[in-house]
């Protein structure tokens, strides 16, 4: 019985290292393209291991003004970005929170219409709304500021107000109502009881959030009218030329170095993250 | 805790959160200042290059920028920079000029999108005569012209002469008509131990980007001069019948398991680069990707062959052209000209079309041209695009629906599950609802003025 069990887990483990190696070779070739020489990033089969390690193309990707290799002014996008990435996080924790409360713990007349409406609005494919949204920023005259890229974040998001919705209601109601025994208004049962118990739930939205701009590229290209306001997602486009080819090796030093924030917050975040998942149910 | 912790915790939080918005807001607003020159009119131009190719017309902006003092020319270089600019007139904000590839010219004009620069260039007595007559052509539709030329290219055939040697091929012995390319082929073809291909002389789905158009090799053409679609004429079944030999010569999956080996097109594993393909049909960019990847490479470009019965189709070329044009909705039209006809001058139209490795567009070019450029090609390729068989992609406004439904009949035919015929037949009555649907919508919204 013992031995049974023994196989069992090890080839259960085998499957999943087996599946895990599997799921890290675009990872492991990211990794190893910006360290390869040119002869080595399109080989076929692939050159996994570099023959002669490059090391110094990360400094070619990133330096804009020292050098004619490189391309985009890294840390004045990179700036671009995190700002960007952090008005948007806020407004989506912000905004989404109150609104999924709203639904989760209030009863009022038409919840129900006005919850099927919000999860409505995933629905329809971005594509479609460009050009309405477009004319209406460009009404409000936005367009060539950030606003549009930042200021939606603040008016929900059905994904992000579901996903909390159905976190708030794994809270039992007796929290709250002990603590409106105690006196406290609605905001603060919200504020000091209920949000503290969705971190989790709001680690997903935020990380979310974070990931969506960091790697957004449709909206810069749409909103953005000058050079020195686009963001990482936007400048990396600049490797590319239209009949020049494309330096494989610094684009990828460029995306390993634009996608590390990402993945240095996913380690950081990753246990609140799988939990806020795993209660919420969302996939 | 006590209820007043709870408020002044809640508060504190509160307002710690609302500060760093208004904080972020504020620092993103300055971040978005762009401070224009206010003594100058701004014409903003999209352009869809990156790399060296926008710091060439970079370099052609400074120029006229420094050229007067009453307008600025404020340039956007971005990869989709065509679907930007075509959402952005969409919308009533589109830039004052933008830089279209010669096959959107037709579907912008039919969407109402482009303003007319006949009077424009009346004005500034820009005329056809200037330009290599096909560069000009190109922007012209339904009788009027719609853009000006900014940087052109043109198609021949590549050949590595150190090949040729190899097999005992005197290294000038390249292909003057079709039948010998079909011979060379069969000569310079290897297979490896096992029966597989290791080496082609030619194959005319390598890189496979111009497959629409072998037709025109034959003197056929996918639309006639009265706009009705001839694509099962006897000449373009001909020419992909020529097509489809090379996937009878060596085998389909032979053909196809040899492309599949192949590297990456901007890669020293390209295939002509790699000597995988020892002739291939390429471009004037060509130059640039030989420079970059295998500049020891040993290579010649000549005028595709002819059909040895038609010498009338000598110097066929694929011409192709960046060009500038004007959207409905600009807002500084006649200041947005000014800069498109500062570039058609000479001593700019060199300048630029050194800076990207091609050849130029103006039907003079000063002697200086070419030694400045560093494209050994550019003065060969000038004169091949001059040729009275310079072929353009159709000016039809459903030319990328025609294009992406010709690929795939030209995939059925080399891949041999149709006969050309057939499959040639099958699209012409596949498209010709497509057509007339397209058509009548453009003519509803000319009715509606749309």
């Amino acid at each position: 019985m013992k031995v049974r069990r023994i196989l069992a887990t090890m080839g259960k483990h085998t499957l999943l290292v087996v599946l895990s190696i599997l799921f890290a070779f675009p990872f492991v070739w990211l990794i190893s393209t910006p360290l390869k020489p040119d002869a080595e990033v399109m080989r076929n089969p692939p050159v996994w291991i570099p023959s002669h390690f490059q090391f110094d193309n990360f400094w070619k990707a990133m330096n804009f003004e020292g050098d004619k290799l490189g391309y985009i002014p890294f840390l004045v996008y990179g700036r671009n970005t995190v700002v960007l990435c952090l008005l948007t996080v806020l407004g989506l924790v912000i905004s989404n929170a109150l609104v999924a409360y709203g639904f989760a713990k209030f009863r009022f007349p038409g919840r129900n219409l006005f919850f099927i409406l919000t999860l409505a609005t995933m629905m329809i494919p971005f594509p479609v709304l460009m050009v309405p949204t477009f004319s209406l920023f460009r009404a409000m005259d936005w367009v060539g500021t950030y606003r549009p890229l930042w200021v939606p974040a603040w008016f929900g998001s059905g994904f992000s107000i579901f996903l909390l919705r159905q976190f708030f209601k794994t809270i039992p109601n007796e929290l709250s109502e002990a603590a409106r025994i105690d006196g406290a208004s609605e905001f603060a049962i919200f504020f000091e009881v209920v949000l503290p118990l969705c971190k989790p739930a709001l680690a997903v939205v935020a990380l979310f959030g974070f990931m969506g701009t960091w790697n957004d590229f449709l909206g810069p290209l749409i909103y953005l009218l000058d050079q020195k306001q686009f963001t990482l997602g936007l400048g990396l486009q600049a490797f590319q030329s239209q009949h020049g080819g494309t330096p494989f090796s610094l684009q990828m030093a460029a995306t390993s170095i634009v996608i590390l924030p990402v993945v240095i917050l996913f380690i950081f975040m990753q246990r609140l993250l799988v939990q806020g998942i795993a209660v919420t149910g969302i996939k | 805790m006590k209820l007043s912790n709870f408020i002044s915790a809640s508060a504190f939080k509160l307002t710690a959160v609302a500060i760093s918005a208004v904080a972020l807001f504020a620092y993103s607003e300055k971040m978005a200042e762009r401070n224009p020159r206010k003594d100058r009119v701004h014409v903003t131009y999209w352009e869809g290059w990156t790399a060296f190719e926008f710091e060439a017309m970079a370099a052609i902006v400074a120029d006229f920028n420094r050229s007067q003092d009453r307008i600025q020319v404020d340039i956007l270089s971005e990869s989709d920079a065509v679907n930007k600019t075509m959402m952005s007139i969409s919308a009533g904000l589109p830039p004052d000029v933008a830089g279209l590839g010669n096959p959107d010219i037709a579907h912008f004009v039919d969407d109402h999108a482009l303003m007319p620069l006949d009077d424009f260039c009346k004005e500034k007595g820009i005329n056809r005569s200037q330009y290599t007559p096909i560069f000009w052509d190109m922007g012209v539709y339904q009788g009027h012209v719609w853009s000006l030329p900014s940087v052109p290219a043109s198609t021949a055939l590549f050949y590595n002469p150190s090949m040729f040697s190899q097999v005992g091929l005197k290294p000038d012995a390249y292909p003057k008509t079709i039948e010998e390319l079909d011979a060379l082929d069969v000569k310079l073809s290897k297979l490896d131990g096992e029966g597989r291909i290791k080496q082609i002389g030619f194959l005319p789905s390598e890189p496979g980007w111009w497959t629409w158009a072998f037709g025109y090799y034959f003197g056929g053409k996918l639309i006639d001069a009265d706009g009705n679609l001839t694509v099962n004429s006897k000449e373009n079944i001909r020419g992909f019948d020529w097509v489809a030999s090379f996937s009878k010569r060596h085998g389909s999956d032979a053909v196809q398991s040899f492309k599949q080996g192949l590297g990456n097109f901007s890669s020293p594993q390209n295939a002509f680069m790699a000597q995988q393909v020892v002739m291939e049909m390429q471009g004037v960019w060509m130059y640039n990707f030989i420079h970059t990847f295998n500049p020891s490479l040993s290579w010649r470009v000549v005028p595709f062959p002819h059909p040895a019965d038609r010498p009338d189709m000598a110097n066929v070329t694929m011409v192709e052209e960046n060009n500038l044009t004007i959207p409905r909705g600009a807002k500084h039209p006649r200041e947005a000209f000014e800069f498109i006809a500062f570039v058609q001058q000479q001593k700019e139209m060199e300048k630029l079309c050194c800076g990207q490795l091609k050849f130029s567009p103006l039907s003079k070019v000063t002697p200086e041209f070419y030694q400045k450029n560093p494209n050994p090609s550019a003065k060969f390729f000038y004169e091949l695009s001059g040729s009275p068989n310079s072929v353009p992609a159709p000016k039809v406004g459903y030319w990328q629906e025609f294009q992406s439904e010709l690929s795939a009949t030209i995939d059925s035919i080399t891949l041999l599950s149709r006969t050309p015929k057939e499959a040639l037949d099958h699209l012409q009555e596949r498209m010709k609802p497509k057509v007339e649907s397209y058509r009548q919508r453009v003519e509803q919204r000319r009715r509606l003025g749309l």
